[in-house]
C-alpha cells in the first residue's frame, strides 16, 4: 500500500474509475459522495490524500475543504473540477489545497501527482523528526544544566548568603523562582519519544570508561563541591573499554552523580567504582542520603511511561536518572536503581567493546 | 417513422417543471445522424479550436464534426449545473427507459450518441453500441458492450479472411484514443459553458473510457465467473463448442 485515498465526487462513474486505477497502482481507496460524507470517513481514519470535487450537492468541495484544513492538517487535499476556473483554483491553493486538477483526468498523471505529493510528505515528515529530535536533544541538555544551576543557587541561599541583607537576597530569590519556571516549562516542552529516538541515532564509538568516568566526576565537581558533597572514585581495571557514544555516556553518568548530589544528607560521600565485570559496571553510591533525596531518588526505580506529563510529576533526581537511562539504554546498556542499609546504588551497565 | 430510421427520443423533466426534449434520428444502416436542418457552428466547433492531439481529419476540414453535432445540446444547458435534480426518459421505437438522476448522468448518455454519430473518424468505431444503446448504462454494463460489439467485429473480420484480434488488445487502443477526444472536447465544451453539467457529462464518458483499457489488462475477471458453464464446457469436451 503506497497511501491511503479519499475519492471524493457525487458521480459514481468517475469515483469507481478512479479506485479502480488507484487500487490497481495500489493505493488504499475510499469513497465518498459529498464533503459532508468525506468528513465522516475522515472522522473514522485517517487519510493521506483527499481527491475532492468542488461542485458538490449538500456541502461543496471549497466549504469541506476549509473543514479539512482546519481538523485534519496532515490530510493533503487535491481538488477536482470539471471547470477550468482559475480563480477558484487560486482560492483552493489559499485554502490550502496542494493541488488543483481539472476534469476530465487523466488517471496516469494522477497517480504521478499523488505518489509525487506522498514523496514530499514522507520527506516532510523526515524533516519535521530530524527537526523534533534536534530540539528534544537541547530542550533535554538545557533542562538537565538548569537543574544543576537551580541547585547551586539552593546551595548559594544555604551557604554564605544566608547571612546576607535583605536586599542582598532578593535577587537571589527572584533568579531561583525564573529557574523553577523555566524548568518548569521544559519539562512540559520535552517529548520523551522524540528524546529517545535522538539518543538512538548517535554514532556509537569506543569509550575508555576510567577516562569517561574521571570526565564525568571533573565535569559536576563545582557543584559536588558546592554542595559539600565528597567523591571517591575506584577503577578496578584500567583499560577497560566500552561501546557507545562517548558525549551521551559521560552525561548520563554526570546526571547520575547529581541525581545522588540532590539526594545527599549531611556529610554525604559519593562512592564510584567501575567492577571491572562484563558487561562493565559503573556503581554510584551514596550512603545516608536525606529522606527527602532517598524518596526523590527511587522515583526513577521503576518504570516510567514514555509521555511529556510524566516529567512533570518527576522529581528533579528522577529526571536526571531517566536522561541518563535513556542515554544508557539507546547504546544497549542499562542504569538501575537500588537500596540497601539505607544507601541507594545507581548502577549503569556498558556494553563491552571486544577488539576483533 | 421508417425502418431505415432509428429514432430516440430524449426528455428531460425539472423540479422546478421545466421540460426540455431532443429528438435523434439516424441512419438505421450507417447509425449517422440524419440532419433535418442545418446545425449552428459557433467559434468553438472550429476544427483548429482545441483540437483533439490525435484528430486524423485533414486541415481542410474547417469544424470538428462532434462539436458541430454537440452545439445545440450545449446550448440548451451551458448554464445548468451537474447535480440538478431531473428525470430523464428515453423512448426508442421498442421500450421507454426512464429514470431518476441528476442531469449530468442523463446529459451524458446524450452526448455519447451525438459524439459517436458525427462522422469524427474515432469515434466511428462505437457505432454499433448506438444501434444497441443502454441509456444510464453502468460502467459494467458498458464494459460487456463494448467488448461484445468488439468480438463480434472480429468474427465479421474472420468471416472475411482476416486475422481477428481475440485478445482485444486494439479495444484498448480504440478507447484510449477515443479518451484523447473526450478531454479535447471537454476544453471545447468548457469554454462554450458557463456552469458544469455539460462538462461533467462528457467526464462521466471520458471516466468509462479511461477504465476500459485497464479492465480489459485485468482480463476482464469482474465478469468471468458469469461465463463459469463456459468454462466447465471446455474441461469436459476440450473445446467450448460440442461438434457433431
Amino acid at each position: 500500500m503506497v497511501g491511503r485515498v479519499l475519492i471524493v465526487d457525487d458521480e459514481d462513474t468517475l469515483r469507481l474509475t478512479i479506485k479502480t486505477r488507484l487500487a490497481s497502482a495500489g493505493f488504499e481507496t475510499e469513497s465518498a459522495v459529498d464533503g459532508e460524507e468525506a468528513l465522516e470517513k475522515l472522522k473514522g481514519s485517517p487519510f493521506d490524500v483527499v481527491l475532492l470535487d468542488i461542485n458538490m450537492p449538500r456541502m461543496d468541495g471549497i466549504t469541506a475543504l476549509g473543514e479539512i484544513a482546519d481538523l485534519y492538517p496532515q490530510t493533503d487535499v487535491i481538488m477536482l473540477t470539471g471547470f477550468a476556473d482559475f480563480s477558484t483554483a487560486i482560492e483552493c491553493l489559499k485554502k490550502g489545497a496542494k493541488d488543483y486538477l481539472v476534469k476530465p483526468i487523466d488517471t496516469t498523471e494522477l497517480i504521478t501527482r499523488l505518489r509525487s505529493l506522498l514523496r514530499a510528505r514522507t520527506s516532510e515528515a523526515a524533516l519535521a523528526d530530524i527537526r523534533g529530535k534536534h530540539a528534544a536533544l537541547l530542550v533535554d541538555g538545557i533542562l538537565d544544566r538548569l537543574v544543576r544551576v537551580s541547585r547551586l543557587v539552593e546551595g548559594l541561599e544555604g551557604g554564605d548568603f544566608g547571612k546576607a541583607t535583605k536586599d542582598q537576597k532578593g535577587p537571589m530569590t527572584a533568579v531561583r523562582n525564573e529557574l523553577a519556571e523555566v524548568l518548569d516549562s521544559l519539562r512540559g516542552a520535552i517529548e520523551p519519544s522524540h528524546l529517545r529516538q535522538a539518543h538512538a541515532t548517535e554514532e556509537a564509538k569506543v569509550v575508555a570508561v576510567d577516562k569517561m568516568l574521571s570526565s564525568a566526576v571533573a565535569a559536576v565537581q563545582p557543584f559536588l563541591k558546592m554542595s559539600g558533597v565528597k567523591t571517591d572514585v575506584a577503577m578496578s581495571s584500567k583499560g577497560a573499554k566500552a561501546v557507545g557514544n562517548p558525549v551521551s555516556l559521560q552525561r548520563g553518568v554526570e546526571n547520575a552523580l547529581v541525581a545522588l548530589t540532590l539526594a545527599a544528607g549531611k556529610g554525604s560521600v559519593i562512592k564510584a567504582k567501575e567492577s571491572g565485570s562484563d558487561p562493565i559496571l559503573i556503581e554510584l553510591r551514596i550512603e545516608k542520603p536525606s529522606e527527602t533525596g532517598k524518596k526523590a531518588l527511587l522515583q526513577a526505580a521503576g518504570p516510567v511511561a514514555d509521555a511529556g506529563s510524566d516529567f512533570k510529576s518527576l522529581s528533579d533526581s528522577a529526571i536526571l536518572l531517566q536522561v541518563a537511562r535513556r542515554m544508557f539504554e539507546q547504546h544497549g546498556g542499562s542504569v538501575e536503581v537500588t537500596t540497601s542499609q539505607g544507601a541507594v546504588t545507581v548502577e549503569c551497565r556498558l556494553v563491552t567493546h571486544r577488539n576483533a | 417513422m421508417n425502418d431505415d430510421q432509428v429514432k430516440l427520443i430524449y426528455r428531460f423533466d425539472f423540479e422546478n417543471g421545466g421540460r426540455k426534449d431532443f429528438e435523434i434520428d439516424l441512419d438505421a444502416r450507417t447509425m449517422g445522424l440524419l440532419l433535418k436542418e442545418s446545425l449552428p457552428r459557433p467559434e468553438w466547433t472550429r476544427l483548429k479550436y482545441h483540437q483533439c492531439e490525435n484528430c486524423p481529419l485533414p486541415e481542410s476540414e474547417e469544424y470538428c464534426p462532434v462539436a458541430v453535432n454537440l452545439a445545440s445540446l450545449v446550448e440548451a444547458f451551458k448554464d445548468s449545473i451537474s447535480f440538478e435534480k431531473t428525470s430523464v426518459t428515453v423512448q426508442t421505437k421498442e421500450r421507454v427507459f426512464q429514470k431518476d438522476t441528476t442531469l449530468q448522468k442523463g446529459l451524458s448518455a446524450l452526448i455519447g450518441i451525438y459524439m459517436v454519430t458525427s462522422n469524427c473518424p474515432v469515434m466511428d468505431m462505437l457505432r454499433p453500441m448506438v444501434r444497441f444503446h443502454l441509456p444510464f448504462a453502468t460502467s459494467k454494463e458498458t464494459v460487456y458492450r463494448a467488448v461484445s460489439m468488439y468480438l463480434t467485429a472480429q468474427f465479421f473480420i474472420m468471416r472475411k479472411g482476416g486475422v481477428p484480434d481475440w485478445d482485444l488488445r486494439n479495444l484498448a487502443e480504440i478507447y484510449k484514443a477515443v479518451s484523447i477526444v473526450n478531454r479535447g472536447m471537454s476544453k471545447r465544451i468548457s469554454n462554450a459553458s458557463h456552469k458544469d453539467a455539460n462538462v461533467n457529462a462528457v467526464v462521466i464518458l471520458h471516466s468509462v473510457g479511461e477504465s476500459l483499457p485497464y479492465v480489459i489488462e485485468n482480463g476482464l475477471h469482474d465478469i468471468e465467473p458469469l461465463f463459469a458453464e463456459y468454462a466447465k464446457q471446455l474441461e469436459a469436451f476440450g473445446s467450448t463448442v460440442k461438434r457433431s
